[in-house]
């Protein structure tokens, strides 16, 4: 058959993942801490038949080659880590990450996932939990005495007692990674850490190459949705060219069927 | 068989390779820095017709003669005249005009201006070249492809960015955090030494080649880098889309030329030298 025909396909196929990639970014515009996604394309291998520079049977060096692509493949879908707009609560436990970091989350089976969503809660012992009830680490609980809780930019966390006099109660630590590209998306606002994303490294907000934390504000998702209403029309655009390819081909194919004269 | 059979089935094949070019250019009409291919079209070389029975010295007798023998005794013979013999493939060139340039703002993107390639080295150890500049970091800190690819800068390093502030000039020097860690190493690209392999990479197959190095040196002329873009596919879908239609309506024209050819023979067969009631 055609090779047109699998070509376009190949084509509906990786708009189809454009068109899922940004759907899914536009369903999470409102997410707190939300890092976009988009799909890049790869060309398909060649099929060389006849390579340029070759020498015809008259001696002469052929300037062109034959060569006809099959197609079209999502190499990857990039995250991008630019920071999303803040948005200022004033709850004293919605904490934003001013420049790169993440904070480190323990989950149930003990193994650490990262998030950028700093919307913080307590939850029944005073511990600093996630809006899923994961907590931070290393762990920091509030007295159930605090009148007051204070975030400072490099982490420290304070409470205020009701005698009127504060007391340190923890330091928050981020986490960054060589290449947060890398990481893996777990939902939940979660990443966890792969061979790609490189080594971890730890430490107080400020410090190295690790962002300042704001308190009393949260991260926005960072998803432009004029940047995705212009990928849906290209996509869907794209895929509508990819089926009149499809419909040019099989009508080919059937003139070719039906071009004997029945007589 | 009649020669128009054969001369419509060649305008076929070609048409068909024709839509397969066009196919492969819509569906990377979104793949960062593709760019698209023409097919070319060629005649067949034409063919001198004579009449072999009827040489101008017919003193000779010899009866038939293949026009060769006669042309090749220099004796005169009575051309018909030229007829063509269909079409063929003359190859497919790579359109190396510039896509259009979409605004990321992501520091590891990059777009060129001009006929330039970026210089990436596979897992492998073997040298390929891609126009997309959608770069990433690998665990090492090596600008990388998206797929992997290390990305050569001059020397054949592959460039480290260890540090926050990433800023590649129009030059492709790059700086990070004020410190020079290398020059992206750019080819030119040249319709005769380059041949699309897949996966956005573009491979050198001449052997006179005198080394990568040597070409990385110097960006070439007139080709700049671009931070924070990429360069979208330079496919024109209209165009493509007016192409699929043209080629698709000769593709039919010569059916037409096949079927009416059939029925021709068909009569011949089926209708001489039958009694008429």
């Amino acid at each position: 058959m055609m090779r047109a025909l699998w070509t376009s396909a190949s084509g509906l196929q990786a708009e189809q993942m454009k068109m899922d990639v940004l759907s899914n970014n536009l369903a999470n515009v409102d997410t707190n801490g939300f890092k976009a996604s988009r799909a890049d394309f790869e060309d398909l291998l060649y099929a060389q038949l006849r390579r340029a520079g070759t020498v015809d049977q008259y001696g002469q060096q052929l300037p062109l080659g034959t060569e006809v692509g099959a197609g079209v493949r999502t190499a990857d879908t990039l995250k991008n880590f630019t920071e999303g707009t803040i948005n200022v609560t004033n709850q004293p436990l919605d904490v934003t990450i001013n420049g790169n970091g993440f904070f480190q989350i323990t989950m149930p089976d003990g193994s650490l996932s990262y998030t950028r969503d700093g919307a913080l809660n307590m939850d029944g012992n005073g511990r600093i939990v996630t809006a899923d009830g994961y907590f931070l680490d290393p762990p920091i609980t509030i007295p159930s005495t605090a009148t007051g809780v204070v975030i400072g930019s490099t982490g420290q966390v304070q409470i205020t007692l009701p005698s009127g006099t504060s007391q340190v109660v923890g330091q928050i630590q981020i986490a960054n990674f060589v290449n947060p590209a890398g990481l893996e998306s777990v939902g939940q606002n979660l990443y966890q850490a792969t061979d790609a994303s490189g080594q971890v490294y730890v430490g107080s907000p400020g410090t190295e190459n690790l962002g300042t934390l704001q308190q009393g504000a949260l991260e926005q998702s960072n998803v432009s949705v004029v940047t995705e209403m212009v990928n849906m029309i290209t996509a869907q655009r794209s895929y509508e060219s990819d089926t009149k390819v499809i419909t040019a081909a099989d009508t080919m194919l059937s003139l070719a069927n039906n071009m004997r004269y029945n007589g | 068989m009649l020669r128009g059979l054969y001369t419509a089935a060649s305008g076929l094949n070609a048409e068909l390779l024709e839509q397969d070019v066009v196919a492969n250019n819509i569906a990377n009409a979104n793949t960062v820095g593709f760019k698209k291919d023409a097919p070319v079209l060629e005649a067949f070389p034409t063919t001198l017709v004579a009449r072999i029975h009827d040489r101008m010295d017919m003193n000779g007798a010899e009866g038939p003669m293949p026009l060769p023998a006669i042309v090749a005794q220099n004796l005169p013979y009575r051309p018909l005249g030229v007829v063509g013999q269909g079409v063929e493939s003359a190859g497919t060139a790579t359109q190396f005009s510039p896509g259009s340039l979409s605004r990321t703002d992501q520091p590891f993107d990059f777009a060129l201006e001009g006929d330039g390639l970026f210089t990436v080295q596979k897992a492998d150890g073997s040298v390929a070249y891609t126009r997309a500049g959608n770069f990433t970091l690998n665990s090492d800190k090596n600008l990388t492809t998206v797929d992997g690819d290390l990305v050569m800068g001059n020397g054949m390093q592959p460039i480290r960015i260890d540090g926050q502030h990433v800023v590649v000039d129009t030059g492709g020097m790059v700086t990070v955090d004020g410190s020079n860690v290398g020059s992206l190493a750019l080819a030119k690209y040249d319709p005769t030494r380059f041949s699309k392999a897949g996966d956005n990479l573009y491979l050198r197959h001449d052997d006179d080649f005198e080394g990568v190095d040597a070409m990385a040196k110097d960006a070439p002329r007139g080709v700049k880098v671009l931070q924070g873009f990429t360069e979208q596919s330079n496919v024109e879908v209209v165009t493509e889309m007016v192409h699929m239609i043209s080629l698709m309506r000769a593709y039919e024209e010569n059916t037409k030329a096949i079927s009416m050819q059939d029925e021709t023979l068909s009569k011949l067969i089926t209708s001489v030298g039958t009694p008429s009631a």
